[in-house]
């Protein structure tokens, strides 16, 4: 959602006005970004303040308005890795960390309170949060900005200031990480399904 | 690509559907500009606590060059004689006294006076 460079510009100049109608422009993107990274949706606001609070404060460090983008991008995931360093023992026993068979049995109790497709969505997010969980905070940050945000390498290039060929490697290894847990995830799935159907016969 | 990437793939745009970008509470924009202007206000008393501080410093080092710079009287409390001369000076009346001494202790001296 590219703005207008002048109104950066009048931003970047102490324009209260021209940085209201920024924030405005973008918090609902970063707010969805910030979800998908911190995967709590009740601290996302009190990230996205401060996202928005960093970039009132650093705007006049910006050397080129085109630079935006990747910029603001650099301080909501500064201030995603802050947020998940800060509450990373608070988060060990969330519902992402317990086992498929849990997942499914809590779901379905909770299966009276939630429409299907919404119960689906939510096994869609714990599962990937799950598999995330499986590499290093600055790898998921990084897999979700590009598997799940969509940037591309040069985007990610100039907001973490990382060579391509660099990301590349980290990309491939986290990826792969995530596909040997989603293989697990998948196996276990299959266990659970088939004692099932034996417990069923 | 294998079967099990381009299902991670799947898996990773049914995330995105299922995580959609929200809207902001209504307080959103208010908050945020009372946490601008704490910040502000903070940033404010810092600048004038450091100028404060700035002040007070070159003040008490202006103090110590005129305490150093300025002349010394004489009756200054400031040590300015020589050790011979404080020497001389506290032993002054002793010394005339020893001279008296050799001067009667010494009649053949006395006499050739």
């Amino acid at each position: 959602m590219p703005v207008d460079p002048e109104l950066i510009q009048r931003a970047r100049n102490g324009d209260e006005v021209a940085f209201h109608q920024l924030v405005q422009a973008y918090r609902k993107r970063i707010l969805g970004t910030i979800a998908r990274l911190i995967g709590r949706p009740e601290d996302v606001e009190d990230v996205g303040q401060e996202v928005f609070l960093r970039l009132y404060f650093s705007l006049d460090q910006l050397r080129a308005a085109e630079m935006f983008e990747p910029w603001l991008y650099r301080l909501t995931v500064n201030a995603a890795y802050d947020y998940l360093r800060k509450h990373r023992r608070r988060s060990e026993a969330r519902m992402a960390d317990l086992s498929e068979q849990q997942v499914l049995l809590a779901d379905a109790a909770a299966g009276g309170r939630l429409q299907y497709e919404e119960r689906q969505q939510a096994k869609v997010r714990e599962l990937v949060r799950s598999l995330l969980r499986e590499v290093s905070e600055d790898d998921r940050i990084l897999l979700t900005l590009k598997e799940v945000e969509g940037l591309s390498l040069k985007e990610l290039e100039s907001i973490y200031r990382v060579k391509e060929n660099a990301l590349k490697v980290r990309l491939y290894r986290a990826r792969q990480r995530v596909l040997k847990a989603y293989a697990k995830s998948q196996e276990a799935g299959a266990r659970v399904s088939r004692a099932a159907g034996q417990e069923s016969i | 690509m294998s079967k099990m990437d381009e299902q991670l793939d799947a898996l990773f745009a049914a995330y995105r559907r299922a995580c959609p970008d929200r809207e902001a509470a209504a307080d959103f924009m208010p908050r945020l500009w009372r946490r601008i202007e704490s910040r502000r206000s903070e940033t404010r008393l810092m600048g004038r606590l450091a100028s404060a501080f700035a002040t007070a410093a070159a003040t008490i080092c202006l103090a110590i060059a005129f305490l150093l710079g300025a002349p010394q009287s004489p009756n200054s409390l400031v040590y300015t004689a020589t050790y011979l001369e404080t020497l001389a000076s506290e032993h002054e009346p002793e010394t005339l006294a020893y001279a008296d001494m050799v001067n009667i202790e010494s009649p053949e001296r006395a006499e050739a006076q």
